[in-house]
């Protein structure tokens, strides 16, 4: 396991985003959002994290996204995907030298995190028998059940959760994939921008 | 089994004709599906299921056996069998000049004790309210209680209490059947009881089996030991 | 993982996987509808070397009393790995992994459960996984949707679930714990057969876009053989002898 840095992407919900949202150990809704997040820009494979390596087997860089939402309006899932994404697109992190068979931090040397691809998660939520991009926090009240979908820079889909307390056919599941893939690469414009701040 | 009656489990098309949907049975588009596992029958103009599992859902005049949980100043609590608990007023017992002040519920019935009630009313928005004060219904001071499974009670009483009145010849037991699946069982002799009590729980486990009637009966006419 | 993969062959040039199953072909599945004495409903379930068992209560009294809804009955789901379930020894306590699959678990049998009968009440779903072995959503799933019906709970239609997946660039159905590990997706999906209607969907890994297609195609495929298997079950426990 030494050939591979580490990658954890966290979310969490703070009391002062919604009047009611408490404090203490995070409910199911909060443990699904961070794991979602987290599984998002994982699977899509976004960071190369064998370049993360200062020493085979012996010591790894990680890296860590953490989300907190601090006011809420719907749709948290792709909110915090593209607030992790972005905000890896324009960080650097420190660089460090394996010296005298310890990590070392090199001093005044930053590296950007090794990005191989940009992921970009759709959320679709299903109202009656209509199938809403992006709901906010109204719709995210009344939808009866929603799909998040992750498609990656070669249009690729890389992941995928369904919630809420209803279905969806066949025929919708295969169009909320299409409408991720082609929403997702307009807001991948836009998510490039972050990149060019970072640089 | 002729073609009208069906084993069905949930999800189940019972069929697509224009029929009136009824327990058990939901209308979707233009079918309608069983929503339990059951027999479905199709009768002139409607469609049910006869589940074969699943709690007791208290029906208004329902006699059913309670057993007393708690009480309060005001009321008692019975466990009948269901998702919700049944709710006695001190009235009942007491009559119209209850007072929490003289009366002492524990006096009447206490926690454990078993009555024979019937539910006086139910709205789903509050527990079922039942009552003792009629004719046949009251506290239960002897017998045995077999528990089974609510949905088999139409069986054990069978067509027009056939089943029922089988077992209780036979055997001279005087037998008690609740709605909720609770029956109390009562003989004087003591083979009389096991082999009428053997009888409900054979009832209970092969409901669903055709000849029924006939093994019951052969059980309760074979002398054995058992 | 990393030296696993060059010495085992997921899918050789027969089209032979590396447990001997067809790529359309999902492991053994056996369904036990009942068998617990105390539970309202029960199933047990093998899904290959899965063994999981599952418990339903109610529709009862719900505590604490304040999760009640005086509008409708509430449905609760706990998935649970035992201890010993997997090779190394599992921290008893909930973790996040399972507090999520008890989640979707829960939301893929929503559809199905008609609880608006039962005001006030709650029907509690008990899943424990006693052997882990790559697919235990799926298959805990499918068994929690035999025990609700063994407990007479109304349902819509039963939900049945299988995983599709992606090993050595094909599509797969019923991805096991090598395949998992050493594959490339996995797409877990629950089905309502009669409803046609997608209860449970998630996917990790890449797919292009006909193969996500094809996938949940597959998925559903699959749905349906494990749908005839959970018929099956019920069938036997209540229409055994005599039954047509």
């Amino acid at each position: 396991m030494g050939d591979k840095g580490i990658f954890i992407c966290t979310a969490e919900l703070l009391p002062l985003s919604h009047p009611t949202v408490e404090t203490g150990p995070p409910g199911p809704d909060v443990i699904e959002l961070a794991r979602v997040v987290d599984r998002g820009i994982r699977e899509s494979h976004m960071i190369d994290v064998s370049q993360l390596v200062i020493e085979k087997n012996k010591s790894v860089v990680g890296v860590f996204a953490d989300n907190v939402v601090v006011d809420y309006d719907g749709n948290l899932f792709d909110a915090c995907s593209y607030a992790a994404t972005a905000a890896l697109l324009s960080s650097k992190t420190p660089k460090w030298n394996w010296v005298d068979d310890a990590p070392t931090l090199a001093e005044d040397e930053e590296t950007p995190v090794p990005i191989a691809t940009i992921p970009v998660s759709v959320t679709m939520g299903k109202i009656g028998n209509h199938i809403v991009v992006d709901p906010n926090g109204d719709e995210w009240a009344s939808m009866d059940s929603r799909i998040t979908i992750t498609s990656d820079s070669d249009g690729n889909i890389c992941a995928l959760q369904k919630g809420g307390s209803d279905g969806f056919s066949q025929d919708e599941i295969n169009q909320c994939g299409e409408i991720s893939i082609r929403v997702g690469a307009k807001i991948r414009e836009k998510l490039k921008q972050a990149q060019t701040v970072g640089q | 089994m002729d073609n009208k009656r069906k084993y069905v489990i949930p999800g189940d098309v019972v069929t697509t004709g224009p029929f009136r949907p009824e327990q058990n049975v939901e209308l979707q588009g233009n079918k309608i599906i069983s929503t339990t596992i059951g027999i479905s029958e199709i009768y002139d103009d409607s469609v049910k299921v006869i589940p074969l599992t699943g709690k007791y859902i208290p029906k208004i005049n329902d006699l059913v056996i309670g057993k007393v949980i708690s009480h309060t100043s005001l009321s008692w609590e019975l466990d009948i069998n269901s998702c919700y608990v049944g709710f006695l007023p001190a009235q009942d017992v007491f009559g119209r000049d209850f007072s929490a002040h003289a009366d002492e519920l524990a006096s009447k019935l206490k926690s454990g004790d078993l009555v024979a009630a019937r539910i006086a009313n139910f709205d789903r928005t509050r527990d079922p309210l039942v009552t003792i004060s009629d004719r046949d219904l009251g506290k239960i001071d002897t017998g045995d209680l077999v528990k089974i499974s609510p949905s088999k009670v139409p069986r054990l009483i069978g067509k027009r209490g056939t089943m029922i009145q089988m077992i209780e010849m036979a055997t001279d037991a005087a037998i008690t059947i609740g709605q909720n699946g609770w029956v109390v069982v009562s003989c004087e002799s003591p083979e009389g009881l096991l082999k009428a009590k053997k009888a409900i729980e054979m009832v209970n486990e092969k409901a669903h089996v055709a000849n029924l009637t006939d093994q019951v009966k052969e059980m309760l006419e074979s002398k054995g030991e058992s | 993982m990393g030296g696993r993969d060059a010495t085992m062959v997921l899918l050789d040039e027969n089209g032979i996987r590396c447990d001997g199953r067809k790529v359309d072909e999902p492991r053994r599945i056996m369904i036990k509808a009942g068998g617990l004495k105390n539970a309202d409903g029960s199933a047990y379930i093998e899904f290959g070397d899965n063994k999981i068992l599952v418990g339903v209560f109610g529709p009862r009294d719900v505590h604490p009393k304040h999760m009640s809804n005086t509008d409708t009955g509430i449905l609760r789901v706990r998935y649970h790995m035992v201890p010993f379930s997997v090779g190394e020894r599992k921290n008893p306590a909930p973790s996040r992994r399972e507090i999520e699959i008890s989640k979707v678990i829960k939301e893929a049998l929503e559809p199905a459960v008609m609880l608006d009968k039962f005001p006030r009440t709650a029907v509690d779903v008990f899943i424990e996984v006693l052997q882990a072995d790559g697919g235990t959503r799926c298959a805990a799933l499918s068994a929690a949707s035999v025990a609700l019906a063994d407990a007479g709970i109304p349902m819509r239609d039963m939900v049945a679930a299988c995983a599709a997946g992606k090993v050595a660039d094909t599509v797969v159905l019923d991805v096991n714990n090598e395949e998992d590990q050493a594959g490339q997706a996995d797409m877990p999906i629950g089905y309502m057969p009669n409803l046609e209607k997608i209860t449970l969907l998630q996917l990790d890994g890449v797919l292009t876009s006909e193969e996500y297609k094809k996938c949940v195609q597959v998925g559903v495929d699959g749905c349906k053989i494990v749908y005839d298997i959970q018929k099956k079950a019920l069938q036997d426990k209540y229409f055994g002898n005599g039954g047509d």
